[in-house]
């Protein structure tokens, strides 16, 4: 069986970026995120994008990705429910015409075909990245997931794997989207062995780590958080780079307690960091988890030693969440550093409502409630 | 996953935006409208109650506006009746579809599709069938590599099966009544198709040369086994045959078979991948994904259902109530034949020319053609084909003689006499009749094969069981490409908790 032929893309794990642009981790890790925007707030961004980056909003972001990807490796494909014409989020544009519909194409309407199909392809060594529409209706597929792909490179102790496939879907709150197009279901695949799970929380984070998963010889799940689309705009890094896998992100640097969060969460938390030194003097450490599976937890309790208290939030319901994951972790690690218990700010646990979302989701309000909380427990 | 009333909503939009430019009519309104800034299109939308989001909308009606006015037509038809009555066809993006003025169903009891009929050659005497038409005759060279195969196959499986019984490993099944459909489309491959299996397809195996010592490896799962000892027995998978490892849950490798022939194709390299499921298997959801999405993309995939009458004890009639797997194949678009899977001439004559159909080229469906082999030649005359590559769909008909495995009891839900007509018409009975009778064959020689047989395979056994067991850390190695911390640290825990507590391991296995 061939493995693929592919460039390996630089990887940006304390190296300067030999690509194009001179980048440094810390460069980028200071501008992921801290430069967002979001529709309701002020304009956070210098006037003019940095060299050698491009105004990016998300889903263009996942687009440049998906062009490098397609433009770097011949066996690398696209495909999936109406990515032909652009998507319904419109991150496919412009791909057949430029890459021919051999290598972009829709599927048929069949999430368990798509990832099967995927799967073979993979298993041959291409690269396979397929689309499912909404997280929400990744479930036909989960068997391919949980049974095959999983379990592929492991049951044949490695004379098989399917490492090339990586597939997204949006995920999360979109202020109108229901039970069915809101769903965060991280959880469940975080709890199979042999996959992976990413989740970026910005323009320039999704494209690194999209790019990093696509090259990752281990199928990768990617859930692109669909609220922030196109209200996060971000200066992103032109060319070709790869963001770590399975290391998280420091996005604030604090001193009093820990918010843990992924994907559109990790704005909230910012958010709320943000109120919370302004209004009660509280130094939040927001740590962005970036990879759900295999998660960094030497950093987030690196972290909760030094602070002493953890509130981790995420928009999927509480119970059987991966926040119990990170906070049972915590507690077992940390406990004699912990000054409160660690706490989770999560959906409740019911269907996504429509006109009840905003009670629903951890929002600023909950989550600086929680952090009030655990502050003076 | 659409929304109900996109039509009406549609209506709905074309209605107001008619209203802004007070056109009279759908076409000049469709037009307008997608001229119209789509701030105007998210305006109307607004209004019109629906769960799904403005943005959502805009884009699927955007979309289809610009489909309408690029083909001329009016998005939607709010009342004015068709111009024309002279039209035949009914023209939709799904095609062209004729038109007819009776009400008259199809399919179901009262109007059946016709029975696809079973194509043989060698009929089940053993005897050659008349007018039989052979496109890719065996020769005697052939005719004996497939009968000792399928001879050596059967006593195998005896002897596994017996092994088993004794308590020599947990489980195994057999292919017992199959071994014509085994070997035959083995036999028709060429060895560097990638065989996606089920599980009872061991002859496959055989035949590309998997040696009795790797079967009994497998079987007792020690260190030697590519899948280290981590799934049950009959889990086989050989990278160098080209045939993927086997995984327990039915059907799921019938959408990567077709994922596997696209990458076939675009690599321009002509092979197929070829995939083997039961009558069964054929119920899951994943079957019927694969059919479609092989039809659709175009890929030159063989699907090859073994109906072997039963599903553990669910007989067929209790599976499927139209004309089995071949009567699916034509309505997926896919070029289907359904073969006596117990005439292994048959079954090899309908894999070459699927094999050939599904690469895209000519396939002979008349006179005698070139020399056959392990298949991938024998393309002579006959039928000319400029067709691309594309799936086919074999249904190899034939019977479950054994047990659906160790673990099961088939005299609990079907009769002796059932059984022991089946045994009668044994393809591998069948097959030496036929060699027999035209002197390539005889008893001696069978003797001795079966003799042979049995040695090497108590052989293999007793070399497999000398074997070590993995060692504890492969517990922790190939879940991922390396080995991430957190298993890393997992490992460490379990050899240092197994060093203190020995009895917890299994003794073979090396504590390292």
């Amino acid at each position: 069986m061939q493995s693929a032929i592919f460039q390996c893309r630089p990887r940006l794990q304390g190296l300067i970026l030999p690509v194009g642009n001179i980048l440094t981790t810390a460069a980028l890790s200071s501008l992921s995120g801290a430069t967002m925007v979001q529709a309701d707030q002020n304009n956070t961004l210098a006037t003019e994008p940095l060299p050698g980056f491009k105004r990016l909003n998300l889903c263009n972001a996942v687009n440049d990705a998906l062009v490098t990807a397609l433009d770097t490796n011949y066996r690398a494909y696209v495909f999936g429910e109406d990515v032909s014409f652009g998507g319904v989020f419109r991150c496919t544009v412009g791909l057949l015409e430029r890459f021919g519909k051999e290598r972009v194409f829709n599927t048929p309407l069949s999430e368990q075909g798509i990832v099967g199909f995927g799967i073979g392809l993979a298993a041959m060594g291409h690269t396979a990245v397929a689309e499912i529409q909404f997280a929400d209706y990744i479930f036909p597929a989960f068997d391919q997931f949980v049974n095959e792909a999983a379990k592929y490179r492991y049951r044949s102790g490695g004379s098989f794997h399917c490492g090339g496939l990586t597939v997204r879907a949006p995920y999360g709150a979109v202020g109108h989207g229901g039970h069915y197009h809101s769903q965060s279901p991280e959880a469940f695949f975080t709890h199979v062995p042999g996959i992976k799970v990413v989740m970026p929380s910005s323009p320039a984070e999704a494209k690194g780590l999209l790019l990093a998963s696509i090259c990752d010889p281990n199928p990768v799940v990617f859930f692109e958080p669909k609220m922030l689309y196109r209200t996060a705009v971000e200066d992103v890094p032109e060319g070709d780079y790869m963001l770590p896998l399975g290391v998280a992100r420091l996005v604030v640097e604090g001193n009093d307690v820990t918010l843990v969060g992924w994907g559109q969460q990790v704005l909230v938390l910012q958010q709320a960091a943000a109120q919370l030194k302004k209004a009660d003097g509280i130094s939040c450490e927001v740590v962005d988890l970036r990879t759900l599976s295999p998660w960094d937890s030497e950093m987030v309790c690196a972290s909760v030693s030094k602070t002493g208290r953890l509130v981790v939030a995420h928009e999927a319901p509480l119970t059987g969440g991966f926040g119990a994951e990170v906070a049972a972790t915590v507690a077992e690690r940390c406990f004699t550093r912990l000054e409160s218990p660690p706490v989770r700010c999560c959906g409740a646990d019911t269907p996504f409502p429509l006109i009840l979302e905003p009670v629903y989701l951890p929002g600023v309000a909950r989550v600086m409630e929680a952090v009030r909380g655990v502050v003076n427990y | 996953m659409r929304s109900r009333g996109s039509s009406a909503m549609l209506a709905h939009v074309v209605k107001t935006i008619g209203a802004f430019g007070q056109v009279k009519d759908t076409s000049s309104a469709t037009a307008l409208a997608f001229s119209i800034s789509c701030d105007r299109i998210d305006t109307s939308i607004r209004f019109y109650p629906c769960s799904i989001g403005p943005e959502l909308w805009g884009m699927s009606l955007r979309r289809h506006l610009h489909f309408c006015s690029s083909q001329g037509q009016a998005a939607v038809s709010v009342g004015s009746p068709s111009s024309s009555t002279t039209d035949n066809f009914l023209e939709v993006p799904g095609g062209r579809l004729p038109y007819t003025s009776q009400l008259q169903f199809v399919g179901g009891s009262e109007t059946p599709a016709p029975t696809i009929p079973c194509y043989r050659t060698i009929d089940s005497t053993g005897q050659d069938v008349p007018d039989a038409h052979v496109p890719y005759p065996i020769s005697q060279e052939l005719s004996l590599r497939m009968y000792t195969c399928m001879a050596r196959l059967q006593t195998m499986d005896t002897m596994f099966y017996e092994a088993q019984r004794q308590g020599r490993f947990s489980f195994y099944l057999t292919c017992q009544g199959e071994e014509a459909t085994n070997i035959g489309s083995a036999a028709g491959l060429d060895n560097k198709d990638m065989v996606f299996a089920q599980y009872r397809e061991q002859g496959v195996l055989l035949w590309r040369g998997y040696t009795l010592e790797q079967f009994a490896n497998q079987l007792l799962g020690n260190a030697k086994e590519p899948g280290k000892g981590r799934q049950m027995p009959i889990h086989y998978g050989s990278p160098e045959l080209a045939y993927q490892t086997i995984s327990s849950p039915l059907a799921t490798q019938m959408p990567h078979a077709v994922g596997a022939a696209y990458a076939y194709k675009m690599d321009r390299i002509s092979q197929v991948s070829v995939v083997y499921f039961g009558d069964g298997a054929s119920s899951e959801g994943d079957a019927h994904a694969a059919f479609n999405f092989a039809a659709v993309l175009g890929a030159p995939v063989i699907f090859i259902c073994r109906n072997n009458g039963y599903a553990i004890s669910t007989p067929a009639h209790e599976q499927y109530k139209g004309d089995g797997i071949a009567g699916r194949g034509p309505t997926y678009g896919i070029p289907t034949l359904r073969v006596d899977g117990g005439d292994v001439r048959a079954v090899y004559n309908a894999v070459v020319a699927a094999r050939a159909r599904a690469l895209g080229m000519p396939y002979n469906s008349g006179g005698v053609t070139s020399a056959p082999g392990t298949g991938g030649g024998g393309l002579g005359g006959g039928s000319e084909t400029s067709l691309g590559p594309g799936p086919v769909l074999l249904e190899c008909m034939s019977y479950r003689s054994g047990h659906h495995s160790t673990s099961d009891d088939s005299t609990r839900y079907r009769t002796s006499e059932e059984m022991r007509a089946w045994r009668a018409r044994d393809p591998v009975a069948r097959f030496r009749t036929w060699l027999v009778r035209r002197g390539w064959w005889d008893e001696a020689q069978e003797a001795a094969l079966r003799r042979t047989t049995r040695v090497q395979v108590l052989e293999a056994l007793d070399a497999a069981a000398q074997v070590p067991k993995p060692n504890l850390s492969t517990l922790f190695t190939d879940v991922y490409d390396t080995m991430p911390p957190h298993l890393e640290a997992q490992r460490a825990q379990a050899l240092e908790f197994v060093r203190r507590n020995p009895s917890v391991c299994p003794s073979d296995v090396p504590i390292e």
